[in-house]
Formats: structure tokens, C-alpha cells, sequence
């Protein structure tokens, strides 16, 4: 599901962001990503889902090789991800409803069938009763379960997620990761990368170190 | 205050801006045409008047009027008989001293004239030369008794007309470009305010342009508002001024000469504010930020 081949990424600077990357996750798969701030974890996310592209190196995810991806097929080929941010983007003038619902629309779904999956998804997260709150009056938690309800609905192959929790308390934190292993049972290739290392020993997952730009741990 | 009336605020507020530039536009347009229309009037007036000793022959006048038509910048040479200067004469004073048009004494008075007047096509600056050139010509003819041309007159007219003609061009190309300015800056804090919305947008897969139509049909909605809301702002004004034209200065006879943009002119105007919006969209919606900025390190 996603592969990266020799992939480096070097920033003017030059800052050496990624250094000879190989990695290969297989469909259905639930992988951490650890390493300390600046070891270039958000930048290998960027490489995955299309934001920036591989100074050298391949990368391949979904079926699409997006070292050769032309930006017209970039929005078709988001559709077939999902990402989590860990500010979780919701749009504040839009109930969780229409938040959720976006992915669906995009595409071009029928309303009636939009709303159906819209209120499968909610339930599945826990959110059907605040389908009609904006995200402003709901928890932290909970917009973050709204952002992976946003995430999921369209049945991507890949999930992403940057530091998911990093805005949350510990409890929290707790929920969504049962939630995002949930979706990773149903089919879905999920990529967490976190800091939080305790979580990450306890749910003893495939986990990959990056250092300086450089994996330095598989526990494959 | 809740996110959608935030949202309308701000909606608001870049419509008001909006409106209040191209109702400057507008204002000038109607402004410069009046203008342009008044000094035309004026224009009209400005000619060469060749008054013609009571003797002359009828060959002799033709000999004058030859010379007068030879000048390609002289659009007509009409001949004023006696008779009718007077019938003009009578008409014009009819209401003042109706004793005085019985006189027919007067008929030797009046001289017959020959009126010369420029094509349109010549620019008014050069008026004054022109039309001097062309008395002198025919000053010493025999047959002529005096020439008149305003001297005085048509050198200020022919100076107004150029200073007008170029405060007006620099003024518009000032609010013309003043105003491009404070859309496009109202546009891009609307934009501004809603690019989180672009960044879901992009990552949720929205095509390039399905992220741009609603802010280009928003810009278009904006204009279009805009500047039909300003036509009608400036079509008070203009009301308001023709009200007062016709009443306290209806003396300089100016309101009947008066007129607004005429209905191509409106909706070309509302055309124009619609595209100008729509576009000033289109180049303010460019790739925002991709998202991850929030998870930099
Ligand atoms: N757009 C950019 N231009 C220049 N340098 C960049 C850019 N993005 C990232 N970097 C640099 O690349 C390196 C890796 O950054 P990255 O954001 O991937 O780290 P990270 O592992 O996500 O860190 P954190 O845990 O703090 O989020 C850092 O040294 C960073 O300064
Ligand atoms: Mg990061």
C-alpha cells in the first residue's frame, strides 16, 4: 500500500530531511512512526500524501506513483486517502454533519446515500447525536473523532495520521487510538506518527524509528 | 459571535467597500460624459461669422464662401440672408419688445452673414488658430464689413476644453486603479478568512476548480452587487443634481441638456463590475498552504 524506494528529501539549506528512506507498508497493516521533533516524520507524510515530492527516490501509494503523478490526478487521488491532522481542520462554519459529509460530496454522491453513510460513520465514532453541533462547542475528543469520521467515510485504502493525539489529554488520547485501530481492522492501512512512546510500547504495533531523516528501527 | 454571522460581517462589510468604489466610477462616468456634452454644447457656438456689406453682388459673395469651404477644416459655410437674420432676430426678441419687430427700418440694420462652422473632428485647441487664420483671410476681401469670431472667448474655451479633457483622464486612471486596489484587497481578506476552507477542500480531493467556483461565483455575486447598487447610488446623485439645476441655477439652462448612462451604458456597467469581481477571485484563489504547516516541527 505505501513504498518508498531511496527516497531522500533535501530543503534549500540544505536541510537533509530524509536521507535514503526504504520502507514498505502492506495493505491493512496499523504502523507507528516515532522520532524526535525535527527527525522528519511530517515530511515523509507530505511525500505520501502528494503535498511535496521526493527530491530523488520513488514513492508509491494506493497505486499511484507520485513521483511521476501529474496535479491534475492529485485531487483523484486523494480521494483515495485518508488524513488526520493533529489540529484537526474542521470547518467551523459547518456542523459535523457537513464536515463529514465533505469527502462524499466531493465526489459527487447522491444526497440520499451521503446521508445514510454520513450517519453509519458518526455512529461508528460515537458522534450521531452531535451531528448537528458545529465544531466550536464540541471537545477536543470529539472534533477529533469528527475528523476521522471526515477521514474514513469515503473507505480509503490509506490513513494517515500526524500526531493525532498530540493536542489531547492522555485519556483521550486512549479513545482515538482504539478508534483508528477499529478502522485498520475493517481493511484500512493506517500510519500513526506520534511522540508518545508509552502508548506506542503498550499497543505493541509494527513501529519505525526515523532519526535525523534516516530509519533507524523497524520492529518488523 | 457565531462562525456564519462572522461570515456575513465580513461579507458585508467587502460589499459596502466595493460599492462605494465603483459608485465613484459610476458618478465619474456620468460626471465626465455631462462634461464632455456641455462643452460640445459650447462647442457648437464657436464659429466664424462673416457679416457682408449691403452692395454686394451675388458673385462676390459666392467668391467668399469659395474661399472660406477651400480650408479643409471647415465643415459648412451657411449663408444668412437678410431676411432671415431678422426673422431669427424678431423670434429671439419677440417676448421682450414686441414693438420693436413691427419696425421694418430695422431690415437695413441687420447685414446678411456668412456662418462658418469646423468639422467636429477638429481638436478644440486648435480652434482659436484656425478660425483667426481664416478671418484674416477674408478680412480685406471687398464686400466684407467686419468678421467676428469671439476672439477672447474661443481662446478660453479651446484652453478649458484641453485642461477638462486632461484632469478628467487622470482622474478616472486614478480612482480606476485606486479602486482595482480596494477590491482586490477586500477579495483577498474574504479569501484570507477562508483558507482553511481551501486546505480541506485540497486534501479531501476537491479538483482545482471545484475549490475556485465558489469563490469566482462569490466575486461575480459581489461585483455584480456592487456596482448595480452603485448605478443606482449615482443615479440619486445625478437626480439630486438635476433637481437642483432646474430649480435655483435654472437660469445657466444647463438640467435639460442633462443625462444619465444610457441602458447599454448601465448594463455594459454591471457587466464590467461582474467580470472585475469574478476575476479579482480568480487571481486572489491561488494554492494555500498545504495543511501540514500546523505540524511543523
Ligand atoms: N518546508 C521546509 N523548508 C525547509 N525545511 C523544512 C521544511 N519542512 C521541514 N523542514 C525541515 O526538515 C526537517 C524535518 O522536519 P519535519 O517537520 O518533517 O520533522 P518532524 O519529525 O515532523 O518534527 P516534529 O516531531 O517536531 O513534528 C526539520 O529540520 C525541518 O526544519
Ligand atoms: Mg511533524
Amino acid at each position: 500500500m505505501i513504498e518508498f524506494l531511496h527516497v531522500y528529501k533535501t530543503y534549500p539549506g540544505p536541510v537533509h530531511a530524509l536521507k535514503n528512506v526504504e520502507l514498505k507498508i502492506g495493505k491493512g497493516e496499523f504502523v507507528f512512526l516515532t522520532g524526535p521533533s525535527g527527525a522528519g516524520k511530517t515530511t515523509l507524510f507530505k511525500m505520501i500524501s502528494a503535498y511535496d515530492t521526493a527530491t530523488s527516490g520513488d514513492v508509491k501509494v494506493a497505486g499511484y506513483n507520485l513521483q511521476e503523478i501529474q496535479d491534475k490526478q492529485i485531487p483523484f487521488f486523494r480521494r483515495k486517502i485518508g488524513v488526520v491532522f493533529q489540529d484537526f481542520k474542521l470547518l467551523k462554519d459547518r456542523t459535523i454533519f457537513e464536515n463529514v459529509a465533505l469527502p462524499l460530496l466531493v465526489r459527487g454522491d447522491k444526497a440520499q446515500s451521503v446521508q445514510r453513510r454520513v450517519y453509519d460513520v458518526l455512529e461508528q465514532v460515537g458522534l450521531a447525536h452531535k451531528h448537528d453541533q458545529y465544531p466550536d462547542f464540541i471537545s477536543g475528543g470529539e472534533q477529533q473523532r469528527t475528523a476521522i469520521a471526515r477521514a474514513i467515510i469515503h473507505q480509503p485504502g490509506v490513513l494517515i495520521a500526524d500526531e493525532p493525539t498530540g493536542n489531547l489529554d492522555p485519556r483521550l488520547s486512549e479513545e482515538i487510538m482504539d478508534l483508528l485501530e477499529r478502522v485498520c481492522s475493517q481493511g484500512t492501512t493506517v500510519f500513526v506518527a506520534t511522540h508518545d512512546h508509552e502508548m506506542v510500547k503498550r499497543r505493541k504495533k509494527r513501529t519505525l524509528e526515523l532519526k535525523d531523516g534516516a530509519i533507524v528501527g523497524d520492529t518488523l | 459571535m457565531r462562525p456564519a454571522a462572522k461570515n456575513l460581517a465580513l461579507k458585508l462589510s467587502t460589499v459596502i467597500v466595493a460599492t462605494a468604489c465603483f459608485a465613484v466610477i459610476s458618478t465619474g462616468l456620468v460626471l465626465s460624459k455631462n462634461f464632455r456634452k456641455m462643452i460640445t454644447l459650447w462647442g457648437e457656438s464657436v464659429q466664424l461669422t462673416v457679416y457682408l456689406s449691403q452692395d454686394i453682388s451675388a458673385s462676390g459673395t459666392e467668391h467668399i464662401q469659395k474661399i472660406l469651404k477651400s480650408s479643409a477644416q471647415v465643415e459648412s459655410v451657411k449663408y444668412i440672408t437678410q431676411e432671415k437674420a431678422l426673422g431669427d432676430f424678431r423670434t429671439q426678441l419677440a417676448s421682450y419688445a414686441p414693438d420693436l419687430t413691427q419696425d421694418d427700418e430695422l431690415l437695413q440694420l441687420i447685414p446678411a452673414s456668412l456662418e462658418v462652422s469646423l468639422k467636429s473632428s477638429v481638436p478644440a485647441a486648435e480652434h482659436l488658430g484656425i478660425l483667426s487664420g481664416l478671418a484674416s483671410k477674408v478680412k480685406n476681401l471687398e464686400g466684407v464689413d467686419e468678421v467676428s469670431y469671439g476672439q477672447e472667448w474661443v481662446s478660453k474655451y479651446s484652453a478649458l476644453v484641453s485642461a477638462f479633457e486632461v484632469v478628467l483622464n487622470l482622474l478616472g486612471l486614478v480612482i480606476l486603479a485606486a479602486s482595482v486596489f480596494v477590491m482586490s484587497n477586500a477579495i483577498r481578506a474574504s479569501v484570507n478568512s477562508r483558507k482553511d476552507e481551501i486546505v480541506v477542500l485540497e486534501m479531501i480531493g476537491a479538483t482545482q476548480s471545484m475549490v475556485r467556483k465558489p469563490f469566482i461565483t462569490e466575486g461575480a455575486l459581489l461585483g455584480a452587487m456592487s456596482s448595480a447598487m452603485a448605478v443606482i447610488l449615482s443615479f440619486m446623485l445625478y437626480t439630486l443634481m438635476k433637481n437642483i439645476l432646474q430649480g435655483r441655477l435654472s437660469f445657466l439652462q444647463l438640467s435639460e441638456h442633462m443625462s444619465f448612462l444610457s441602458i447599454v451604458g448601465v448594463i455594459g456597467f454591471v457587466i464590467c463590475g461582474t467580470l472585475l469581481g469574478a476575476f479579482g477571485s480568480y487571481l486572489c484563489v491561488r494554492r494555500v498552504n498545504d495543511g501540514w504547516a500546523g505540524s511543523q516541527g
